[in-house]
């Protein structure tokens, strides 16, 4: 999967780039407007990682110029701006998701593989990793053909982990990808751990050993207990 | 009032006070000028009659009418006066008003007192008429003039009440646009609100930019910090020492990231960039954010009591969202384990409480930015001043009291 990463920051270009690469994706980067136009024109992605705030021009026609070439490139925008008629100018402009800054680089990934997944839609949408199969479409969860029931929040924490296999997921992070703002009502990110021993358990019943490991203080990983 | 009110209600009051005073002073007048006539065809008469005294005619007819002059020898008082005589001519009225002359005339046959009078009721009479013309023609010029007035103070003050108009929807966001006028004083009441509005649109954009570009610039380092130490997460062996300093800096960026949202909204707020209001249902945001925060109440163990009610309110949706988000955030995040979180809507009035801890402070200071009653908490302590500035931007009233007795801490938002 072939992704542009446009963005006028050197030190956030390299770590989007190392991050992604290590998640699988074809980086490729540009670190301005004309730069960005230029590729746009001579290549084809298969997603633009796109910052509104370029030094030599604004993000919205980059997404312009993609549009009108019909380009079937998804947009994932990156802003530093918060306000909401930029957002919502984007998304009008056709682009397909919406991340403000900062944002957890796995947040970010996650987010690029759910636009790609929408647009490339021809794939099966399911997701696999060491005898865990989610059907995206049905929400339907079985390890080694085993049906797991899970509730709402557990399906969107497998979810994020099953995009970042190996990933150390901070408790923070996994919060905030499944709870949004509601994060706000907390005072610390313990709770997370029982709905992640349960995650676990549900998934260890299902007969398919120990997926997720606790890595000392830092966060959780999702592995593949065979390995 | 509306001035055109105001004013059409003065000039009645003027003109029917007016009116009043014309007739009554019509009423006199016309008396007044009426018995001066008599008087003077009075003594006309008497000096007609004296004459012929003199010179020896007599004058007396004995037709006995009560216009018939008289002459006595007994003496009477001499001058004009007013009295009653028997009317011959109207049985309905015995006595009629009469005015009588008399004077002393010197005759052959010595002093003699001559009386000549003449009947009031001919000019009362046209007294009356004259009145009974002038007044309803006064009554229709009066009204006339009142519509008058109404149409032309309507069409005088139509420029002003446009630009009352156009003011009263004005956001201080754009210069205003005023229609042009020929009136000198609204021409220039124009180019003053225009030029003032120029300067809020241009302070209002300046600090729009402002906040935009701190926006900018806070949170692109805030996201290569952010980015970097998560890299650093991932790096495969991380010595154990390390780990903790790790999260703690991650936890230090989110916490910075959570005070500069706080504060971007709380300017935003205020510099009235959350222009348009619908009718949002503040009930419908209630459930759905105790649907968000569902697991997080199952592990404080918090008993939730929150009948769904209806209460729609005219308000921006973002921050109607907001304000319900952060009341019930505050209600969560310091409600005590185990204890009890409740949501009242009723008529016009959200309450939202929770059991907690005495408050170290009065309750009301938790309003001011940054006021925590744990210092140590990760929250930058702006929840309650959001709720406060979203409040006062469209008139609400909040109010925040803690109950000793039941340890309840009780937030009531008036719409």
């Amino acid at each position: 999967m072939k992704v542009l990463i446009v963005e006028d920051e050197p030190a956030l270009r390299a770590a989007l780039v190392e991050y992604l690469t290590q998640d699988g994706f074809r980086c490729e980067q540009a670190a301005g407007y004309a730069a960005a136009h230029e590729k746009v024109k001579l290549y084809e992605y298969d997603a633009v990682l796109l910052d509104l705030t370029l030094p030599d021009g604004r993000g919205l026609d980059l997404l312009r110029t993609l549009k009108a070439d019909r380009s079937a490139a998804g947009v994932l925008i990156l802003t530093a701006r918060d306000a909401l008629a930029d957002k919502l100018a984007g998304l009008e402009l056709g682009a397909d998701d919406y991340l403000t800054k900062p944002f957890h680089l796995a947040e970010v990934s996650a987010r690029l593989r759910a636009v790609l997944r929408r647009r490339h839609f021809e794939g099966q949408p399911k997701v696999e990793f060491a005898g865990i199969v989610v059907d995206l479409a049905t929400t339907a969860v079985t390890v080694h053909g085993q049906p797991v029931i899970l509730t709402r929040k557990q399906y969107e924490l497998l979810l994020y982990f099953l995009a970042h296999p190996g990933r150390v997921l901070t408790k923070e992070a996994l919060a905030e990808h499944a709870w949004g703002d509601g994060v706000d009502a907390v005072d610390s990110f313990d709770f997370i751990y029982t709905h992640l021993k349960n995650l676990r358990q549900k998934l260890q019943e299902a007969g398919g050993g120990q997926y997720l490991r606790t890595v000392y203080g830092l966060g959780y990983q999702l592995l593949d207990p065979d390995a | 009032m509306k001035l055109l009110t105001q004013q059409n209600r003065f000039y009645l009051v003027g003109t029917l006070l007016l009116f009043a005073l014309g007739s009554v002073g019509l009423y006199a007048v016309l008396g007044y000028e009426f018995r001066h006539e008599v008087d003077q065809d009075l003594r006309a008469e008497a000096r007609l009659l004296t004459a012929r005294l003199r010179a020896g005619q007599t004058v007396a007819d004995a037709d006995g009418l009560p216009t018939s002059p008289t002459l006595s020898a007994h003496p009477g008082l001499s001058g004009l006066r007013d009295t009653l005589l028997v009317n011959p001519y109207d049985s309905a009225h015995p006595l009629a008003p009469y005015r009588a002359l008399t004077v002393r005339v010197i005759t052959a046959a010595g002093p003699r007192w001559l009386t000549v009078r003449r009947s009031l009721l001919e000019a009362e009479d046209a007294r009356e008429i004259t009145l009974g013309v002038m007044l309803p023609l006064m009554g229709g010029l009066l009204v006339a003039l009142l519509g008058l007035n109404r149409w032309l103070s309507r069409r005088v003050w139509r420029p002003l009440n446009q630009t009352v108009a156009q003011l009263r929807d004005y956001d201080g966001h754009r210069p205003l646009a005023l229609a042009p006028t020929d009136i000198d004083e609204f021409a220039i009441l124009h180019r003053t609100l225009e030029e003032m509005s120029q300067r809020l649109g241009h302070e209002y954009e300046a600090l729009r930019e402002f906040t935009e570009n701190a926006a900018h610039e806070t949170r692109t380092p805030l996201a290569i910090l952010q980015a970097r130490l998560e890299q650093l997460v991932q790096v495969p062996g991380l010595p154990l020492p390390a780990r903790p300093l790790l999260v703690d800096a991650l936890g230090g960026v989110s916490r910075l990231l959570r005070l500069y949202q706080g504060l971007t909204l709380l300017s935003k707020i205020e510099n009235g960039q959350f222009a348009g209001q619908q009718l949002v249902d503040l009930g419908a945001l209630v459930v759905a954010r105790f649907t968000q925060l569902e697991e997080v109440i199952a592990d404080k163990q918090l008993q939730v009591n929150a009948p769904s009610a209806a209460l729609w309110v005219s308000m921006h949706p973002a921050l109607a969202e907001s304000l319900v988000h952060n009341l019930l955030n505050n209600a969560v995040r310091h409600g005590l384990p185990g204890g009890q979180v409740a949501v009242m809507i009723s008529e016009r009035k959200l309450v939202v409480s929770n059991t907690g801890m005495v408050p170290e402070a009065a309750p009301e200071l938790f309003f001011q930015r940054f006021r925590k009653n744990d210092a140590a908490s990760a929250s930058p302590g702006l929840g309650l001043s959001i709720v406060q500035q979203i409040a006062r931007l469209y008139g609400f009233d909040v109010s925040y009291i803690f109950e000793s007795a039941a340890s309840l801490h009780v937030l009531t938002v008036k719409v």
